[in-house]
């Protein structure tokens, strides 16, 4: 198994990191500040008190559960300024004052610190119209958890007011550009607790989550290359799936996560390949004299979605999974490019050239004409979020490379930036699957 | 939302009644939308096939060439052998940095969403074959690159064909393809880093290294 120097160096400085720890409590990461610059117009009203006793964490809940709930663009916050005390119980909520304010929904909760270290956190959504509660949990977690779960409390918020899961407790990778530095980063949806899993002196694309998100597929050109590896998250060990003459690119799991698709030149031109997640088992998938790239596996595991200049143009066609006939699937311009499902499997986004643009775009599957979502310069590398409602790409804001999200109607707009550096090649991870 | 649905139902309503006004005209554009659609079917199937057709031409030229290198191989490699040993490379390095020198043109161009090499680079490419057979020892590394604009993978791939169509080119000038490596960088190695199309330009090339030389 390859292992190279940045990641001895990215063991050393894990191991510095957790001596540190005992002093020190964080090892601090530039995160990606968000800003929304479009709305739905017709948000729902919200209103997330602080826990009581949350003033004693790192981590203030509300303002967590609150600022995933603002971004998504379907909510406002009513402020609740007014209260001359918080209630983080029912009995405790003065419902006659809520009602004259025009509050609707309203988020209380408490956190206890047990005797064994751990918080016991309790929320409720309750309906303040007819004074009752909607729904509510309680978690018994370690004090390092908080993040995590205040982002499962915003995405059960989030489902109990619009009827659609959330998105906000899963994590995305992308990658940061910083001179001749490149990092392969994870971090939660919200940008908060980025690190990163890989560093190299040369470039990483086409990062690909594992449907159990445990695993992230990579291109890496560290070995002057391209190769495909596979790196486990937990345990930080990577294995080289694809490394034939020629390019070695654009992995993309099967649903199962037993195979990936792959794209090799080593044939004489980019082609597509399956291959098993441990390397083995190689099989050629297309057969054309032309370039065959970026196939996306469908959810349903029975078809692919993949790019291809057979027609003259790059153009989305679709094959079944083993190969064979494939049937084009967009019509309108010359140039569209990097196919990738909708979670349902319903429609698919891509990216469409505009004129002088590069814009995303989406498809319903059946259809033959497209719905153009953004308006960048040079907008790429399209990805959905698992729960199919936002499309989060690579952009560029001031001449540097952003992350940016729309969503899937086009009317709600996110901007992600780092402070420094060029961030491409974005990537959204599965659900999670503990609530 | 009941609202939005409504001004839909409303806005679906009067679209109806205009439709009536202009479904002459609509099937005299569906007409000609149908031939412009042939159009294209067309030109694409002319391209396809040029694209076979070149692809051929280069097999047979490369198999050619293999037979010929087998005969030649036979007869003069017992005078090509003492001329490798002779021919020091010290002097490549300079003559790589030298501007007069024919070698110093390592870069070869394309246009938009192409990877042929053009008429313009044969001289370029003659001359590097011909230092790679009179240097029996010399290995060549081959780049491709693209401009920004587009998908990360497909340009990664189109890059692969640039530097593959060189390597080729290089192997029916008779280089063993054994001594050439065709690597792409896609669009992640950007010589200029204006967004106007003299660095998209600049940006679209395959570059002759000689590892070891630069």
């Amino acid at each position: 198994m390859p292992r190279t120097s940045s990641e001895n160096h990215r063991r050393a400085l894990l191991k510095l990191a957790g001596a540190a720890a005992l002093t020190s409590p964080v090892l601090v990461r530039a995160a990606l500040t968000i800003e929304i610059v479009g709305g739905s117009g017709k948000e729902i009203p919200v209103t997330v008190l602080p826990l009581a006793n949350q003033e004693r964490q790192k981590d203030k809940v509300s303002e967590i559960v609150l600022g995933d709930l603002l971004r998504s663009g379907l909510f406002r916050e009513q402020s609740a300024g007014w209260m001359a005390q918080f209630p983080s119980e029912p009995e405790q909520v003065d419902w006659r004052n809520l009602r004259n304010r025009g509050v609707e929904n309203l988020v209380i909760g408490n956190i206890v610190e047990r005797s064994d270290g751990r918080l016991a956190l309790r929320f409720r959504l309750m309906d303040a119209i007819k004074q009752n509660q909607r729904t509510g949990f309680s978690y018994t977690i370690p004090s390092g958890q908080l993040r995590a779960t205040a982002h499962k409390i915003a995405d059960v918020i989030y489902e109990e007011l619009t009827g659609e899961a959330g998105a906000f407790a899963t994590r995305i990778c992308y990658v940061v550009k910083n001179n001749d530095r490149y990092e392969l980063q994870v971090a939660d949806a919200d940008g908060g607790n980025a690190d990163y899993i890989l560093a190299n002196r040369e470039p990483i694309i086409s990062p690909a989550w594992s449907p159990d998100g445990n695993r992230i597929a990579y291109v890496s050109f560290e070995k002057k290359r391209s190769i495909v590896f596979v790196h486990t998250l937990s345990d930080g060990n990577r294995h080289v799936v694809a490394n034939f003459e020629g390019s070695n690119s654009a992995p993309s799991w099967s649903p199962d996560g037993q195979r990936l698709a792959v794209t090799l030149s080593r044939d004489g031109v980019a082609q597509i390949y399956a291959v098993n997640a441990d390397g083995s088992g190689l099989t050629r998938l297309t057969n054309s004299l032309s370039i065959d790239t970026e196939a996306a596996w469908s959810p349903d595991a029975r078809t692919m979605l993949f790019t291809s200049d057979r027609g003259g143009s790059p153009q989305v066609y679709r094959m079944p999974v083993g190969g064979g006939a494939a049937e084009r699937m967009t019509f309108e311009g010359t140039y569209n490019v990097t196919p990738r499902w909708s979670p349902d499997g319903k429609s698919f986004c891509f990216i469409q050239r505009n004129g002088g643009r590069y814009n995303v775009a989406i498809q319903e599957i059946g259809s033959r004409s497209a719905q153009l979502l953004t308006d960048g310069r040079i907008d790429s590398s399209p990805t959905f979020s698992p729960n199919g409602r936002m499309i989060l790409y690579a952009s560029e804001f001031n001449k540097r490379g952003i992350l940016a999200a729309v969503s899937r109607d086009g009317r709600i707009k996110q901007r992600l930036s780092e402070a420094t550096g060029s961030v491409r090649e974005p990537a959204w991870g599965p659900l999670s699957k503990s609530r | 939302m009941k609202n939005i649905a409504l001004l839909l139902t409303l806005a679906v309503f009067a679209a109806g009644c205009a439709n009536q006004d202009v479904k002459e005209q609509s099937k005299a554009a569906v007409e000609q939308r149908d031939l412009l659609e042939s159009q294209r079917k067309s030109d694409e199937e002319a391209k396809r096939a040029q694209i076979a057709r070149e692809q051929e031409e280069l097999n047979r030229q490369l198999e050619d060439q293999k037979q010929r290198q087998a005969q030649d191989t036979a007869e003069v490699k017992p005078l090509a052998q003492p001329n490798v040993a002779e021919r020091p490379l010290g002097d490549l390095r300079s003559q790589l940095k030298d501007p007069a020198s024919p070698l110093s043109k390592r870069s070869i161009f394309y246009d938009y969403d192409r990877f042929d090499v053009k008429n313009d680079y044969r001289g370029l490419v003659e001359a590097h074959a011909k230092l790679m057979l009179d240097n029996k020892e010399l290995k060549m590394r081959v780049e491709g690159n693209c401009d920004e604009r587009g998908s990360t993978e497909y340009n990664l791939s189109l890059g692969q064909r640039r530097a593959d169509g060189v390597k080729r080119a290089l192997m029916v000038l008779g280089v063993p393809a054994n001594r050439i490596e065709a690597v792409s960088y896609g669009e992640e190695k950007p010589k200029a880093t204006g967004q106007d199309d003299d660095s998209y330009g600049e940006n679209r090339r395959s570059d002759i290294i000689y590892p070891g030389y630069e």
